[in-house]
């Protein structure tokens, strides 16, 4: 019959422990018990010896360099953010200090040209000569060309993220749920 | 203020009478000119600006031959294309309004979607999207070190079927649009994207 | 801007070496690295200095986990479920070749076996064994008693050691 210190230090008792043991966080007394059953146990010995790899190949990961190019990027769309922000807030102070002259001339001028639009219709059809038609053709096959080309280098990371999820999965489900009602 | 009130509302009235797509307020589309100063001294390399009544007539010319095409047109409000060189003393500063660009983009609800970058290149592609649909996409970024570019297209967009339907389309020989700005780069660049076919 | 690149400068490294090994790549990792600066850039003066370093490791983790809630073909690579181009797309964006020319097959297997850990523990085991973090760091920046971290170091390393036994067996 087993005794009360040997069914404690038994093997499934042990692996739960390993870790700790090599992170030196276990009481001395179980940690006494795990030693004498690995002196006793090629298995458990084996486990610890792994623990001891695992641990070891993990410290000995490098750490990284962020590459430079992606805190240059960070820093232009800083700059960046900084311009557009001096040039609203010039774009405000001139618009507060100019409004009160510039009012009556300004609504007098949009009026003069909503008449103007009104009578001219900006978005009527509008005319084209055939070559101007064939050439916006050209125009559009191009920039779907483009598109395209670029959606392909990108490895189809459109399909798989935003597109994934807010369209293409809701469509099939769609279409899923439409055959499903097809087939009742 | 009487005054005021009576020019305001006859610029309301004549606003719904005249007024036809107003294509800057659509969701997917994108105010360049707010983040954007293309240098004066900048060369275009291409340019596009196809609004929706053009669109409808080349969707109705192409209907007959390609109605995959016809009917992707149909939804688009717009297809902007801008591309200009930029000269080593303005690169610094493109860069970083590209960047504001994107940021103000981001603020407003688009979604980064896809990166490209190799080399000198970098692009961004972008979508708006609203619910399942799919309301604006854009494209931008530098494809050559001296060269920006800038595609938006706004409407109902299907971004599988643009992918689709340009695919069908031999890019080199379209290349013809670009300016002859440097007809050597240009040919060199048709000639690589005639290889990864 | 000065004290912004400054802390930038302090913190890139770190915050590209935990996306890179939670997430496995390159690409993702640059990705995951400029949306914290991003963020760091707009949060910064909010955030008390000493609290920083907790602060910048809880981002870059939530922007790992927004990266990773949209790959969903990724994710069903790692539990086995994948279509063919989804685990293509995986392969290619795989660990850098010349940083796998180097390592060793044990390596090579423990960083993939390091991939396949549920994200907790996964997050747990890169702040402490490669990243060096103390137990009390990494409970700040989590969130989490000190006990609990322990806990899922342990069971983090534990399952690395199962997954390497039994790729060691089918060998």
């Amino acid at each position: 019959m087993m005794n009360r210190s040997e069914r404690e230090f038994d093997c499934s008792w042990v692996q739960v422990r390993i870790e700790a043991h090599l992170d030196g966080e276990l009481p001395d007394g179980e940690a006494n018990g795990l030693e004498t059953h690995l002196r006793e146990c090629a298995g458990c010995a084996a486990e610890l010896e792994l623990a001891e790899q695992v641990r070891g190949g993990l410290r000995m990961m490098p750490l990284l360099k962020c590459p430079d190019p992606v805190v240059e990027e960070v820093y232009e769309r800083v700059r960046g953010e900084l311009r557009a922000t001096r040039r609203r807030r010039l774009r405000e102070w001139m618009d507060s200090w100019r409004a009160p002259l510039w009012r009556p001339v300004a609504a007098a001028l949009v009026v003069v040209l909503m008449i103007g639009g009104a009578v001219t219709y900006q978005d009527r059809e509008p005319e084209v000569s055939p070559a101007e038609l064939a050439r916006a053709e050209l125009q559009v096959k191009w920039t779907l060309a483009y598109l395209s080309q670029m959606g392909r280098r990108t490895g189809g990371r459109v399909r798989d993220d935003v597109l994934w999820e807010r369209v293409v999965e809701p469509i099939q489900k769609s279409v899923n749920r439409v055959m499903e009602m097809e087939t009742m | 203020m009487r005054i005021y009130l009576c020019l305001f509302s006859l610029l309301i009235a004549l606003g719904s009478a005249g007024a036809g797509e107003n294509i800057e307020k659509m969701s997917g589309y994108v105010a360049l000119d707010q983040y954007l100063t293309i240098p004066t001294e900048a060369e275009t390399s291409i340019e596009v600006f196809l609004k929706a009544p053009l669109l409808r007539m080349v969707s109705a010319a192409t209907r007959r031959d390609e109605p995959e095409l016809a009917e992707m047109i149909d939804g688009i409000s717009l297809i902007r294309v801008q591309g200009f060189s930029v000269a080593a003393e303005n690169l610094a500063r493109v860069r970083e309004e590209i960047a504001a660009l994107a940021a103000g983009m981001e603020e407003n609800g688009w979604e980064r979607v896809a990166r490209i970058r190799e080399g000198d290149e970098l692009i961004h592609v972008y979508l708006k999207t609203n619910g399942e649909k799919v309301d604006g996409l854009m494209m931008m970024g530098f494809e050559n070190p001296d060269e920006a570019i800038f595609v938006n297209i706004v409407g109902d967009i299907d971004p599988a079927q643009i992918g689709r339907l340009g695919s069908k389309f031999n890019i080199a020989p379209l290349d013809s649009l670009r300016l002859d700005r440097k007809k050597a780069s240009t040919s060199a660049r048709g000639t690589v994207l005639e290889a990864e076919k | 801007m000065r004290r912004f690149r400054k802390l930038c400068e302090r913190h890139r490294d770190r915050v590209y070496t935990f996306a890179w090994y939670f997430l496995g790549n390159r690409e993702d990792a640059e990705d995951v690295a400029q949306e914290v600066l991003i963020r760091l850039w707009n949060h910064w003066q909010e955030v008390e200095p000493a609290r920083l370093p907790a602060w910048i490791t809880r981002v870059a983790r939530n922007v790992c986990l927004d990266l990773l809630r949209k790959r969903k073909s990724y994710r069903a690579v790692v539990s086995g479920e994948g279509d063919e181009e989804a685990l293509a797309r995986v392969a290619s964006r795989g660990p850098d070749p010349e940083k796998l020319a180097e390592a060793s097959e044990f390596q090579r297997q423990l960083e993939r076996a390091l991939q396949a850990l549920p994200e907790i523990h996964r997050t747990v085991v890169v702040l402490r064994e490669i990243q060096g973090l103390k137990y009390e760091e990494i409970a700040e920046s989590l969130g989490l008693p000190l006990n609990t971290v322990k806990v899922y170091l342990h069971r983090g390393r534990r399952e690395l050691r199962e997954q390497l036994r039994k790729s060691m067996d089918d060998e």
